[in-house]
């Protein structure tokens, strides 16, 4: 009886995928036979707990936010979420590199460019996706048909082709070929419910108030972590001379047990009669070279005390006459 | 062909310690392996102009920018910082203020807002989101329309003359093709640090309006240049 | 060659400036015939549950007749672990606190905190360093 069953549904199934197949187009065009409809929307248990979660407006639309969460895929159903998380990203983008650009004016732009990717890449993102509940599909359509899974159930669901598909345990085949992995998708639909939080406000300032409130402040970036120097002292003598200040001069501050087999020296970088800066060592050269990194850290990484930013309302800096110079050459 | 001439003593006032003054010896010329090249040998842009020491050297040099702004009713924006705008990061081995990160805060404006104009404006097939067509993201016309050469070529038409006053260094003289000797570059990071520089400065409402009025419309606008490249698309090809 | 980046480490803090709740699902398991489901049957019925779904609209709640099984409360946290709690023979009162704990909990492994605080920014004083201790004062090696 059951085999029955399954035998019935199944030539339906193969129905069913000719059809699409026969009227599949390509899936980066964006076609799709059906819209995700507000009426199924407010039935998915996923959609409306996501929606209460991020205390989402009333005019963010639970069908917008199921449409958030389709990924492109090669039989697409309904539209894709591609230029909405485009769209998500160029707004995500914008405020994370205003963010660390106010706060750290003098930033290089390689440690900029990765720190940005800490705060709103791919991989922080899915972490992001993850805490904001977003259940990922990974039942096969096979299967989905045989449970007879509402429509309701299947939009919650983050849904997208994957890359790695486990078809046996401890075998999986990787396919590449218009596929994601689980971290991309993920990211692809927090990216999407940014971008769609502004098609549902229209207000960049509302936008900016929830990335700021659910992205850029979820995350601690230890920033003086993401340093590395070839040459410091080099570097800083170059600085100091770009900068016009007199080159700099490395003295001993205090040291222990210079004779014993674990000496310590304390050591300070000065210029002129200014510090600026001091490290220890386990031996002269050591602590020199640490002190070197300690002053050109102190420069790099200079913060204002009050940060202002230009997307704020009442923002105007016409008295500002110097922009940071750049990153030191050597 | 050398000459060697004596840069100057440099000493530093206001310090208490003692300081031996340095004497510095610079050459002019063929390079001659472990002396000092002469900062007059090396600050001249590409085409021939000298970089300003001071206020009344800056003004003509920024003049041109500075009218393309006030005519787009930007003003207030320091002649320095225009100068560092002018200034690219090949210039001088990095020696005077370049313009490298306020391109990367222009260019991330330039992406936001020309992403709302297009999806406010342009039409797709796909399905929109409350009235946002945001399938045209991620299409031909989103591609071009922050690509170098369309950029460039904006600027060319839009500041007429603008090359002559940027601050640069031309990797091969010889080379006159601007997509392979690097002017594109040059004019792209010019054009776009001109937005940072004014989001920096006024704030976001009024590059926001600067983007909307002198970027995204008019006669030759960035969208215009963009649907040019897609229906010629074997001028392209040669840049 | 100048400075160089390094990979940026980024360390989740929930609650700053909005807070998350890390409970998102909880599964409710109930048999129709056993006695032991009694008290699950009763809450399921009761209106303390619908307001407790009513209070909670960001908590899935799914409702999963078990038969031949005792009731379990499992709870599904944002770390991925899940909160398993049997509510076997059970009253109402009860079974209405366990709910309460499966909804407050982090889904962390329950332990003991060494520190009163803990943090992820640096302390502002820094640590004792006895370098730099005035030198009349200094021990001496």
């Amino acid at each position: 009886m059951i085999s029955k069953i399954i035998e019935k549904k199944l030539v339906s199934l193969q129905l069913v995928r000719g059809l699409s197949s026969s009227t599949a187009r390509s899936a980066r065009n964006n076609a799709f036979n059906t819209v995700i409809t507000e009426e199924v929307a407010t039935k998915s248990p996923q959609l409306v707990t996501l929606h209460n979660r991020l205390r989402l407006p009333g005019s963010f639309k639970l069908s917008t936010l199921g449409r958030c969460l389709t990924c492109i895929q090669k039989d697409n159903k309904y539209p894709n979420n591609v230029g909405l998380s485009i769209f998500g990203k160029n707004l995500l983008s914008y405020h994370a590199t205003e963010l660390l650009l106010m706060k750290y004016p003098r930033l290089p732009l390689n440690v900029l460019n990765n720190a940005i990717n800490g705060i709103i890449g791919d991989e922080t993102l899915y972490s992001i996706g993850k805490e904001w509940g977003i259940q990922t599909d990974s039942s096969t359509a096979v299967e989905k048909f045989l449970n007879e899974e509402p429509e309701e159930i299947t939009i919650g669901r983050l849904r997208f082709d994957n890359q790695n598909k486990s078809i046996e345990s401890n075998l999986t085949v990787i396919d590449k070929k218009n596929t994601l992995t689980q971290e991309v998708a993920m990211a692809s639909a927090v990216k999407s419910i940014v971008g769609a939080y502004y098609a549902s406000s229209k207000s960049l300032q509302d936008t900016k108030k929830f990335i700021y409130n659910y992205i850029l402040t979820t995350r601690h970036l230890k920033i003086q972590d993401m340093f590395e120097f070839e040459q410091p002292t080099r570097e800083l003598a170059a600085l100091c001379k770009r900068q016009g200040l007199e080159q700099p001069v490395t003295r001993l501050l205090s040291e222990s047990g210079r004779a014993s087999k674990r000496p310590v020296f304390l050591v300070a970088v000065f210029s002129g009669n200014e510090k600026l800066g001091e490290s220890f060592g386990a031996s002269l050269r050591e602590a020199k070279i640490r002190a070197s990194v300690n002053a050109l850290m102190n420069w790099y990484l200079y913060s204002s005390l009050d940060v202002k930013l230009p997307s704020d309302a009442d923002y105007s800096r016409e008295t500002l006459k110097e922009v940071d110079h750049g990153i030191v050459i050597v | 062909m050398n000459s060697i001439r004596l840069l100057g003593v440099r000493s530093f006032n206001g310090s208490t310690t003692q300081i031996i003054p340095r004497r510095t010896l610079v050459n002019t010329g063929s390079r001659v392996r472990g002396m000092l090249r002469d900062p007059a040998d090396y600050l001249v842009s590409s085409s021939g102009r000298r970089y300003p020491e001071n206020a009344t050297g800056m003004a003509p040099i920024i003049s041109n920018l500075k009218n393309y702004l006030s005519q787009n009713s930007v003003e207030g924006i320091d002649d320095k910082v225009l100068l560092q705008v002018l200034t690219h990061k090949s210039f001088a081995h990095g020696k005077k203020p370049f313009n490298e990160k306020l391109s990367v805060f222009g260019v991330h404006l330039l992406k936001e807002i020309s992403a709302i104009h297009l999806i406010e404006s342009e039409a797709s097939e796909g399905a929109s989101v409350e009235g946002l067509n945001v399938d045209v993201l991620g299409g031909t016309l989103s591609k071009r329309l922050l690509h170098k050469s369309v950029l460039a070529q904006f600027t060319r038409l839009n500041i007429p003359g603008i090359e002559k006053d940027i601050f640069w260094r031309n990797r091969n003289l010889m080379i006159t093709d601007p997509a392979v000797n690097g002017e594109n570059v040059v004019l792209f990071d010019t054009i776009l640090a001109t937005v940072g520089a004014v989001n920096l400065i006024k704030g976001k409402g009024v590059a926001s309006d600067f983007i909307g009025k002198a970027i995204l419309s008019g006669e030759n606008s960035l969208v215009e240049l963009a649907k040019a490249t897609i229906s010629k698309p074997q001028e392209n090809k040669s840049e | 060659m100048p400075v160089k980046a390094l990979k940026a480490t980024t360390v989740a803090i929930n609650g700053v400036k909005s807070f998350i709740l890390p409970c998102q699902k909880i599964k409710i398991d109930y048999c129709n015939w056993g006695g032991s489901s009694l008290g699950i049957k009763q809450y399921i019925q009761s209106k303390k549950f619908q307001k407790f779904a009513q209070d909670n609209q960001n908590i899935q709640i799914n409702l999963h007749h078990r038969p031949g099984h005792h009731p379990v409360i499992t709870g599904y946290y944002a770390n991925g672990r899940t909160k398993p709690i049997c509510v076997k023979n059970l009253d109402l009162e009860t079974i209405d606190k366990k709910m309460d704990i499966v909804r407050s909990s982090s889904g962390e492994i329950l332990g003991k905190y060494k520190h009163a605080v803990q943090s992820v920014n640096e302390s502002a004083r820094g640590i004792w360093s006895p370098l730099h201790v005035d030198p009349s004062q200094r021990h001496k090696i």
